[in-house]
Order: C-alpha cells, then sequence, then structure tokens
C-alpha cells in the first residue's frame, strides 16, 4: 500500500513533467500538422540554458529559470524561421524529418559546448519530507508540482483569455478557415513556438531539479512525449496534461510488474493501445 | 591504405543494404520508418546467436551455417515488421514514425537487459567469419566481395519488383491512397509487404555486419549511427531511387567517416566534442538539402513519378 | 466597380479549373453565380481570396491588383469570405468565432458584437457555446457573422445554404438581402438555389466547366429559356 502510493506520488511528479512538454507538442503538432521530434531536445536545451545561467553565471534559480525560457522560445523563433517556415510548403512528413535534423543538431549542440558528462543545478542532497501514509517526497518535487500547477493555470488562461491563444485553438481546428479569417497564420505560428518552447524549457528544468542535467534527457522523454500527446488527443492541450499524467503514473506503476529499465516500454504501449483503440485520442477531435 | 579502402567499402556496401531497404519502405511506398536501428539489431543477434560455437554466458552456440544466420536474420525482422505494421499501417503516416521509434528503443532495452539472450551490455563475441581461416590475410577482400554481391542481389530484387505489377500498386499508393482504395487495392497489405520485405532487407544487413565486426553490443545501434545516418544517406542520394540510395550512402558515410579521420589528429581531450561537432554537420547537410533539393542528387526513379499517368 | 476579375486561370496543381473567367461587382450590388456542381464556382472565390493559385489573368478591388495580397491582408482592405462547409471553429465558442472575424482589429470594438447578436438574436444566448455543438442554421449565423464583423465592403458566400432546412434557407437568404441594403456591403454569392438566388440578385452568371456561359441582370436570367432548361431544372 505505501509502495502504491509512494510509486503514485513519483509518478505524479514524472507526469507534471511530460504533462508540460506534451502541451507544446499537441499544440504545434495541432497547427503545423506534424509531430516536432525536436521537442525532447528542446527540453534540454531549456535546462541547460538554465543551468548557464544559474551555475555557470551565479544567477538565482528564478531568474535562471525565466531567462532559460525566454532564450528556448527565442531558439525555437530562429529555427522556424530558418528551417520549418520553408519547409511548411512541402508535406508535412519533410518538416518531420526536418524536426529529426534539428534534434540531432541541438542534442550534440548541448554535448559540444556543455560536455557528455552529467551536471546538477545543486549538489547538495534533500532529506526527504514524510507525508501521511509513509509516502516520502523531496522538498524539490513538491516545488516541482507547485510550478508546473502554477504554469499549466497560465497556460491555460493564455489559451482562453488572449486573443492569440484563442487565435492558436482556432488554427488547431481549422488553417484554412483561419487564414480566411483574416489571422495573421504566421505571427500565431510564432507565438506557437514560444509557449511550446517556453513549457517544455520548464519541463526541462524541472526534471534537472529532480534528478540531473544529460545531453539525451529530453531524447529520452521523446516516446513518452509522444505518448502523452496521441493519448490526450493531438492539438487538445488539454488532452496533452491529462496524457501526461497518465503516461507517468503508468510508468511508475508498471514497476510493480516488470522491471524498471521497461519503463519507457510502457508508454509505447499505451500509445499502441490508444492508436488501435481510439486513434483520435481521449479529448481530440477528428483527425 | 588499399586495406582502410577495403574496410571503407564494406561499411559502406553495408550501409547502402539498409539505405536500399529504406528506400523500398520510404521511397516507394511513403512508410515513415525511423526505428531502423531495431531492425539492425535485431539481424545482426539473430544471425549472430544461431551461428556461434556455444558458451555460457547467454543462448546461442547453434553453430548453424553462416547462410543460415542471414536468412533467419531476415525472417525475424520480417516478423517483427509484421506486428509493428498490423496496428499502425492503416493511421496516419507520422503514427508509423512514432511507432516505429518505440519499438527500436524497445529492441534497444531488451538487447540491453536481457543477459540471458544477448549478454547485456556485454555484447556477443567471436561472432564467426565465415572461411576466414581459409582465406586469412585476404579476408577483408573476400568480404567486400560478398557484400557486393549481396547488395547486387537485393538491388535486383527491388528492382525487378518495383517495375513489377506490385511495384505500381505501390507507388500509385505513395501519390494517391484514395485513387488506389477506389481502384479495389488492398492498400494495406501492400503496404505491409514492402515494410515487410524492407524490415527482411535490413535484417541481412544487420546479420552482415555482425560477421564483419565478430563483435556487437548495444552501443552499435544507438538511433544515431543506425538511423539517422541511413536516412540522411537516401535524403542525400534521393528517395525513390535505388541508385540515389545507393549515392547517398557512399557520399555520407565519405563524409562522415572522413570527418572521423580529421578528427582523430586532434587532442585526445576533446574527442567528444569533436564527435559532436561531425553529428552537427551531418544535421546541417540534411536541413541544406532539404531545404534546397528536396528530392536529393538524383531525384526520383522516372519510373516512380509518371506513375499517376500511365 | 468594387471587384473586377479579369479573364482568371486558375486551378489546383498542374491542373486548370477555371479556364479565363471574368466577373464584375458593381458597388452595393447583389451578384449571383449559378452553375451545376464541379463547374468551378467555389474555386472562383478561392481564387478572388488568394487560396488558389492564379496562374493568368487578374483580380482588381477599387481598381487595384489584389494578386498578391495574402487573406489577412484582403480582410484588412475589406474583403470578407464565408466558405462553403467547415466555416466555423467547432471548438471555439459563438463569441470567440466572432472574435477571431476580428482578429487584425487593434482594438476591441463592442459595438460590432452587438450588431452582429441584433442581427441574429439566437446567437446572443448561445454565445458561450462551442460553435460544434450548434445546428447547421446557427452554425451559418456563426459564420455569417464571423464574416461581417469587421463591416466588410465585399462579402463572398459560398452556398449559404447548403445542407439547410427550407425554412433556414429563405431566411438566410433574406438575411443577405437585409444585410445588403441596410449596410450597403456588395455581395458575390455562390447558390445551389439558384432560383431563389438570381431572384434577389441585381446580376448573375452562369459557369460551366470553368467557363462563363451566360451573364444578365438575376431577371433577365430568370427569364431566358435557354438558361431555364439548361440550368435551373425547367
Ligand atoms: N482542392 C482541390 N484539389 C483538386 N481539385 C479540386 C479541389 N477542389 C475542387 N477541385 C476540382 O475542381 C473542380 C471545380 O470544383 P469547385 O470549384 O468546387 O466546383 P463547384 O463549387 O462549382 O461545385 C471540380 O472538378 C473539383 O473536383
Ligand atoms: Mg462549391
Amino acid at each position: 500500500m505505501v509502495l502504491l502510493l509512494q510509486l503514485i506520488s513519483n509518478g505524479i511528479i514524472l507526469g507534471c513533467i511530460i504533462a508540460l512538454g506534451s502541451i507544446g507538442l499537441s499544440l504545434l503538432y495541432g497547427i503545423l500538422k506534424f509531430g516536432n521530434f525536436a521537442h525532447g531536445d528542446m527540453m534540454t536545451l531549456g535546462a541547460y540554458f538554465a543551468f548557464l545561467f544559474k551555475v555557470q553565471l551565479g544567477m538565482p534559480m528564478w531568474a535562471a529559470f525565466v531567462l532559460a525560457m525566454a532564450l528556448t522560445a527565442f531558439v525555437a523563433i530562429i529555427v522556424d524561421q530558418i528551417i520549418y517556415k520553408s519547409l511548411r510548403k512541402s508535406d508535412s512528413i519533410i518538416l518531420l524529418i526536418g524536426s529529426v535534423g534539428i534534434a540531432l543538431i541541438l542534442r550534440n549542440f548541448i554535448q559540444l559546448i556543455w560536455g557528455p558528462q552529467n551536471h546538477f543545478y545543486d549538489k547538495g542532497i534533500q532529506m526527504p519530507i514524510k507525508l501521511g501514509l509513509g509516502v516520502r517526497v523531496k522538498p524539490n518535487q513538491i516545488l516541482i508540482l507547485v510550478v508546473t500547477v502554477a504554469l499549466v493555470i497560465l497556460a491555460h488562461l493564455f489559451l482562453r483569455k488572449t486573443k492569440m491563444g484563442k487565435a492558436m485553438r482556432a488554427m488547431s481546428d481549422n488553417m484554412d478557415l483561419a487564414k480566411v479569417t483574416g489571422i495573421n497564420t504566421e505571427q500565431v505560428i510564432k507565438w506557437t513556438w514560444v509557449l511550446g518552447a517556453v513549457l517544455t524549457a520548464a519541463a526541462g528544468i524541472l526534471l534537472g531539479i529532480d534528478t540531473h542535467l544529460s545531453p539525451s534527457m529530453g531524447w529520452n522523454l521523446l516516446l513518452p512525449l509522444f505518448a502523452a500527446t496521441i493519448l490526450g488527443g493531438i492539438g487538445s492541450p488539454y488532452g496533452a496534461m491529462l496524457g501526461g499524467l497518465v503516461i507517468g503514473v503508468s510508468q511508475e506503476l508498471s514497476t510493480l510488474i516488470i522491471p524498471p529499465t521497461y519503463k519507457p516500454g510502457v508508454a509505447f504501449l499505451i500509445m499502441l493501445l490508444m492508436l488501435l483503440i481510439k486513434p483520435t485520442g481521449l479529448m481530440g477531435r477528428s483527425v | 591504405m588499399i586495406s582502410y579502402l577495403i574496410f571503407f567499402l564494406i561499411i559502406c556496401g553495408i550501409y547502402g543494404i539498409m539505405t536500399l531497404g529504406l528506400n523500398l519502405q520510404w521511397g516507394y511506398t511513403g512508410l515513415f520508418n525511423i526505428g531502423v536501428a531495431g531492425f539492425w539489431a535485431v539481424g545482426a543477434y539473430t544471425s549472430a546467436i544461431l551461428t556461434k560455437p556455444p558458451v555460457p554466458e547467454h543462448l546461442g552456440g547453434f553453430n548453424l551455417p553462416f547462410i543460415v544466420g542471414i536468412l533467419a536474420a531476415a525472417v525475424v525482422s520480417g516478423i517483427i515488421a509484421f506486428l509493428i505494421g498490423i496496428p499502425t499501417l492503416r493511421l496516419r503516416e507520422d503514427y508509423l514514425a512514432i511507432a516505429t521509434i518505440g519499438i527500436a528503443e524497445i529492441i534497444r532495452l531488451i538487447v540491453k537487459n536481457e543477459e540471458w539472450l544477448t549478454n547485456g551490455v556485454r555484447g556477443i563475441s567471436g561472432i564467426p567469419k565465415p572461411f576466414h581461416s581459409l582465406l586469412g590475410n585476404a579476408y577483408n577482400f573476400f568480404y567486400l566481395i560478398l557484400v557486393i554481391v549481396v547488395l547486387a542481389i537485393i538491388y535486383f530484387i527491388i528492382q525487378r519488383g518495383i517495375q513489377s505489377p506490385w511495384g505500381r500498386v505501390l507507388r500509385a499508393i505513395r501519390e494517391d491512397e484514395e485513387v488506389a482504395t477506389t481502384a479495389g487495392k488492398d492498400v494495406f497489405r501492400y503496404r505491409l509487404e514492402s515494410l515487410i520485405l524492407g524490415a527482411m532487407i535490413m535484417g541481412v544487413g544487420g546479420a552482415i555486419y555482425a560477421h564483419f565486426t565478430s563483435f556487437i553490443s548495444p552501443e552499435a545501434f544507438k538511433p544515431m549511427q543506425g538511423t539517422f545516418l541511413v536516412w540522411v544517406m537516401l535524403i542525400i542520394g534521393g528517395s525513390g531511387n535505388s541508385l540515389g540510395a545507393l549515392l547517398g550512402a557512399l557520399i555520407t558515410w565519405s563524409i562522415w567517416s572522413g570527418t572521423e579521420i580529421l578528427t582523430s589528429f586532434l587532442p585526445s581531450a576533446i574527442t567528444t566534442q569533436a564527435a559532436a561537432f561531425r553529428v552537427i554537420l551531418i544535421g546541417v547537410l540534411l536541413e541544406v538539402v532539404l531545404l534546397t533539393k528536396p528530392e536529393g542528387l538524383l531525384g526520383e526513379d522516372p519510373h516512380v513519378s509518371s506513375v499517376l499517368k500511365e | 466597380m468594387i471587384l473586377q476579375v479579369k479573364d482568371v486561370v486558375s486551378g489546383y496543381g498542374d491542373m486548370d479549373i477555371l479556364h479565363g473567367i471574368s466577373i464584375e461587382v458593381n458597388q452595393g450590388e447583389i451578384v449571383s453565380i449559378v452553375g451545376p456542381n464541379g463547374s468551378g464556382k467555389s474555386t472562383t472565390l478561392k481564387t478572388i481570396f488568394g487560396l488558389v493559385n492564379l496562374k493568368q489573368g487578374e483580380v482588381l478591388y477599387y481598381g487595384d491588383s489584389i494578386n498578391q495580397n495574402t487573406p489577412d491582408q484582403l480582410v484588412g482592405l475589406g474583403l470578407s469570405f464565408v466558405p462553403q462547409s467547415d466555416n466555423v471553429f467547432p471548438s471555439l465558442t459563438v463569441h470567440e468565432n466572432l472574435e477571431m472575424g476580428a482578429f487584425i482589429s487593434k482594438t476591441n470594438k463592442k459595438y460590432r458584437f452587438d450588431l452582429i447578436y441584433d442581427l441574429f438574436p439566437p446567437l446572443k444566448e448561445k454565445r458561450k457555446t462551442q460553435a460544434g455543438n450548434l445546428s447547421g442554421g446557427q452554425r451559418q449565423m456563426v459564420a455569417f457573422g464571423r464574416a461581417l464583423i469587421m463591416e466588410p465592403e465585399l462579402l463572398l458566400l459560398d452556398e449559404p445554404t447548403a445542407g439547410l432546412s427550407p425554412l433556414y434557407i429563405d431566411m438566410i437568404l433574406e438575411k443577405v438581402a437585409e444585410i445588403n441594403k441596410e449596410t450597403g456591403v456588395s455581395v458575390l454569392m455562390v447558390e445551389q438555389n439558384a432560383k431563389k438566388a438570381l431572384k434577389m440578385s441585381d446580376r448573375g452568371y452562369v459557369l460551366a466547366a470553368g467557363q462563363k456561359k451566360y451573364e444578365d441582370t438575376g431577371q433577365a436570367l430568370l427569364n431566358n429559356e435557354e438558361v431555364a432548361q439548361l440550368f435551373l431544372g425547367g
């Protein structure tokens, strides 16, 4: 029982990180109609930018957090303007191939600058806090939960209350109609990259806080990110949040029955099942 | 120097086999498989396990002949492609992409963790090199001939298949699935066949690789070397063109190993940096080709693009 | 003259659909395009709006070429388009749909929304409902509202009554006439109900196989026996 609760609580933490990453992935997927295979590596980039500001430049964590999100968004826009913008005219699968290339470039750029070894934001070891029923969490994990909830609420308000957010949902609904309506689609696409990059950078930083930084940290999460996106329904940011939690918790719970090394396989299996049963996802429209 | 050239050409030829398999799937059928490394590993391990003499550490030691190993590699890869194709080939093309990444990852996890089968991270060594004792020093030259023969057979099979009615249907499906469906073609079956055949070719490539290096471990089947290089080769050479695929393999492998030679002169302290830099170079090359010459160097085989006008 | 389509050739990919079409709309007019299915009516409207590649010819708006303008620029110039199908954002609420129509506007002018709700009272109580959950007729009202919210000068309508019940058909067409009369917006409309459309139109065009077959006042086309027999179902 304690083990079960402990696994669920670990799963929620992991789920938070996956959810943050997959909101942007899902929006980009819905609007640009391609799966961004560089999304995991954008997450890594965000984490390393925060490392740059916090550890290498000695800034406070909150400032490093914000600056890293902004810098990641900037990189995302640059990449979009140089690469994806021209590729948008061709088949969406060409965009996908392009993003695979970007994934490689980003990951190795990180390795080039910061080396292949692990890094930490903080060398100290935190004492876990005992919650009721014998469940233990580290203070950092509570921080992760709080930051995630705050960011999700902000993303929600952005999507519901701002003109740009509404336009994103409109474009995800129907790109052609959005153009006809007079929406400046290129401008909205830029903002979608900003939102996606900011959230995924946050996910990377939180992952770095929870464990450590490594050049492949985001790439290793790509499968769970896609699984959460497909589970929730492509183009549905709310579905992605739900999908992220489901994937995170299932991955942790799976260790009750299978060796932990196979955790990534669980996300894959859930995704396959979803594709077989209901390809549009839990909260998705027809694709 | 000559011996390096032979070594270079052998590896290049093995990549050529992979690229031909991928070209069948992507170039001719439009199937987006980014799990090449998975099929590569399956082929390599299957043949290795079947043909090795017995060892206590892991399964294997069947001492079967080389040719049986190769055929078995093809069959097992084909079966895995069948299993992955059933749930995904009816769906959008990008779902197949995600699914193949997943399957490659799971294969890598199995190879890494199931020590009874694969000896885990320590890998399998002593994979027999066919006729090694007979040939001695000339061995690599012999192996190069072998690779070329296999490559030629596969090339021939693909060209025959593509020009047959079966191949015409494949291309029609790629061009316009709806038209093909209305023409009464079982689109799903054709796609599945192409996926399986392509995977079998990759399995053969994996087996040839294993018997050449004589040692395999999970490290060899990381996505970079196993999958992305093959993709870059195909895109650069020209998807939908078997000759282009081979040319792309030659060019890309030249760049990849050429830069490796260059960076080997650098001080050892920065070798990991140099390796990263080489990958960035390949990535940039891919983007440049996509932006400036998306059809690749040779472009599509004229047979392919004219299919709808026939 | 508000709109002039001059010898336009356009189509999808290599295939030409329109083979030299010329159409004119004068200020304040209602102009209808009728013709059999697949004759290129929708393609004509899409070409005007820059959604289909223009290969030859010219589209002039108040005498200036708009060949190179993007759709959002056209909306800024005072054109507005209601496509034939899928013309609302299903996951957005009614009010959000209207807001999207006003995307290019820097300021949020409330009176515009009030005007639309006055024009289509049923929308007012549904303003927080997702458009995907509305009936066909209500959806069409949302699409109209979205297109009208920037107070356009030229309204392009592609089969505004397609799939509606007879009751709604008359209601929507009457709305078109009413909007035209009250706001002075010029209307270029494609309609399946050719007779009804021509009756309320100042002028009309008959298209077949990507070519203009007839052009006259609405009434004259209705009285033309050839047209009646070939295109208006006797
Ligand atoms: N997106 C498209 N791609 C290719 N062909 C199209 C497309 N849309 C329409 N067509 C073709 O163009 C022709 C004219 O279509 P359309 O303008 O929609 O006719 P109408 O509106 O008069 O019924 C038809 O033959 C149709 O098949
Ligand atoms: Mg039409």
